[in-house]
């Protein structure tokens, strides 16, 4: 009776808000090493934003092992699996954000540092939004659709942004070995929003399913 | 005492066939989409078929015992011919109707024999040709009217709720309808004197359809399942609704319709909704080829056993 009643749905559900917070957590914890410059306090950051990202790794395990036992229509379980995989993703990216910057020993210019704030702040919105999508998709699918539109909105800022970004980066009067390490960071932190958009794309897919 | 005992195995062997043919149809999609587990799905279905067939499978004995003058080489011949081409028919993947082929063998008897009753075989006869219409148009309704409702649930998780209700308690339904309209291609052409009285006729017709849903192979299930539900499990389950509905509509006027028919009618009826092809024209082909050659084939073999049984009881 309990596959009649969703009773596996709900703890996959949960499973999905758990796996967003800790997504969310990668991304605030990288956030520290755009905002300030790499000291002794970056070695804990990277760590944590390692542990974060595994801690996800592991939810969305347990969320794809619930799956298969049985929660959700066979018919759109694929749905739900390549969403929560969209959505890991995004976590995926930060991470890699901090590793351009850690691994890297990357200084941010001072002369760059708000515009590559700015743009980190539209993944972070992008993201936001996404978890505002995936949230209200299992109760209430309008608000999810608003969501997705609000995903996209931000993706296209900071790629307004991220272009800005580039074509100052390569302005500025520093060796070209820099200059292509910060650009490459601005396209990564880019990239955070596109695989937002990218699982908010799936949502859409499932809200179109849906009717009828 | 043979004769006893060839009649009860002859009706248990024809309703556990038919049983065990229907249960993927019925359940296959509820199966497929993890809403019910097999052994529960055989389980739920066998009580709901027995039910169906105890409670509301009366009217249609009478139908069936009327087509011609029955005694029992007559019964023993027109099931036994049924159930074997049925049986063949399956093995080999060729559509194939039990009632069509029920009816068809008593009409090949009866015409040996004379007796035959021209009203009750042409009411049968056009019964079939207005089920496959009657499914589809219960089930473009159906489908119609749910979807508003639907439609308008905008949770997911409750979605997914009704959806599984919806599958779990048309299979019920279904179960049920086939149970009360198939019981009389069971035992309906054991009715009458010296043979099942009536009480006896609804257990052992239910008991044995109730068994072949009990023995559906998972590996069956699956397979048609699989093919039933290239459609969502929301369109499947109105097109089981649409068959269910049909089946009981019929078996309150005490007519026994093809339970194939009525899926094949109701899963083109879904189709037309969604404005898209849920069966070729080929598959169609196939389909009715099959309808129409049953009911001869099982008149000859039905004839053939009845002659085999005239030589040894004369």
């Amino acid at each position: 009776m309990s596959l009649l009643f969703g009773k596996k749905e709900n703890e996959v559900i949960k499973a999905f808000d758990d796996h967003l917070q800790m997504v969310g957590k990668v991304i605030d914890e990288t956030f520290k090493l755009i905002k300030s410059p790499c000291d002794e306090s970056c070695d804990e950051i990277v760590k944590n934003v390692r542990q974060f990202e595994s801690e996800a790794d592991s939810i969305r395990r347990n969320a794809e092992t619930m799956m298969y036992s049985g929660a959700f229509l066979a018919q759109s379980r694929g749905d739900m699996l390549g969403l929560i995989e969209a959505v890991d993703k995004v976590a995926n990216k930060a991470e890699t954000v901090a590793d351009v910057i850690y691994l890297q020993n990357l200084k941010i210019p001072d002369s760059l540092n708000e515009k590559f704030i700015k743009e980190y702040e539209c993944s972070i919105e992008a993201f936001k939004a996404l978890y505002v999508s995936v949230e209200n998709l299992f109760e209430d699918v309008e608000k999810s659709k608003n969501a997705v539109l609000e995903v996209e909105r931000w993706e296209n800022t900071g790629d307004g942004i991220e272009r800005n970004l580039i074509r100052d980066v390569f302005n500025l009067n520093i060796e070209l070995a820099k200059r292509i390490q910060l650009r490459e960071l601005a396209l990564q932190i880019g990239d955070i929003a596109d695989r937002a958009e990218d699982a908010s794309d799936r949502i859409e897919i499932v809200i179109l399913k849906l009717n009828a | 005492m043979v004769q006893i005992l060839l009649m009860i195995s002859t009706a248990i062997f024809l309703g556990w066939s038919l049983g065990y043919n229907n249960m993927a149809t019925i359940f296959g999609p509820s199966v497929t989409s993890d809403i019910l587990k097999y052994r529960t799905a055989t389980i739920i279905g066998a009580a709901f078929i027995f039910a169906g067939a105890v409670i509301g499978g009366n009217a249609g004995l009478s139908t069936m015992s009327k087509i011609t003058t029955v005694d029992f080489k007559v019964a023993v011949s027109s099931a036994l011919g049924t159930a074997i081409v049925v049986l063949i028919m399956t093995h080999y993947s060729l559509p194939t109707s039990i009632t069509q082929g029920i009816v068809g063998a008593l009409v090949g008897v009866g015409l040996i024999e004379g007796g035959l009753n021209w009203w009750v075989v042409g009411k049968i006869a056009l019964s079939w040709l207005i089920t496959p219409f009657g499914a589809l148009i219960i089930a473009y309704a159906a489908h119609i009217v749910i979807s508003l409702f639907y439609n308008r649930i905008s949770s997911l998780r409750i979605r997914g709720t009704f959806v599984r209700l919806m599958a779990f308690s048309f299979s019920i339904y279904a179960s049920y309808s086939l149970g009360a309209n198939n019981l009389a291609n069971v035992t309906g052409p054991f009715i009458g004197k010296g043979l099942f009285g009536r009480e006896e006729a609804l257990l052992i017709g239910g008991a044995a359809m109730a068994l072949g849903f009990l023995t559906a192979s998972k590996r069956v299930i699956y397979t048609v399942g699989k093919g039933i539900t290239t459609m969502e499990p929301f369109d499947s389950s109105i097109s089981i609704f649409g068959a269910g509905s049909a089946l009981l509509i019929f078996s309150l006027i005490g007519i026994p319709i093809s339970s194939a028919q009525s899926i094949v009618g109701s899963t083109t009826g879904v189709g037309f909704v969604k404005g898209m092809k849920t069966i070729s024209l080929r598959t169609i082909l196939k389909i009715v080829t099959g309808w129409l050659v049953t009911p001869f084939v099982t008149a000859a073999i039905a004839v053939i056993i009845y002659m085999i049984m005239k030589l040894l009881w004369g």
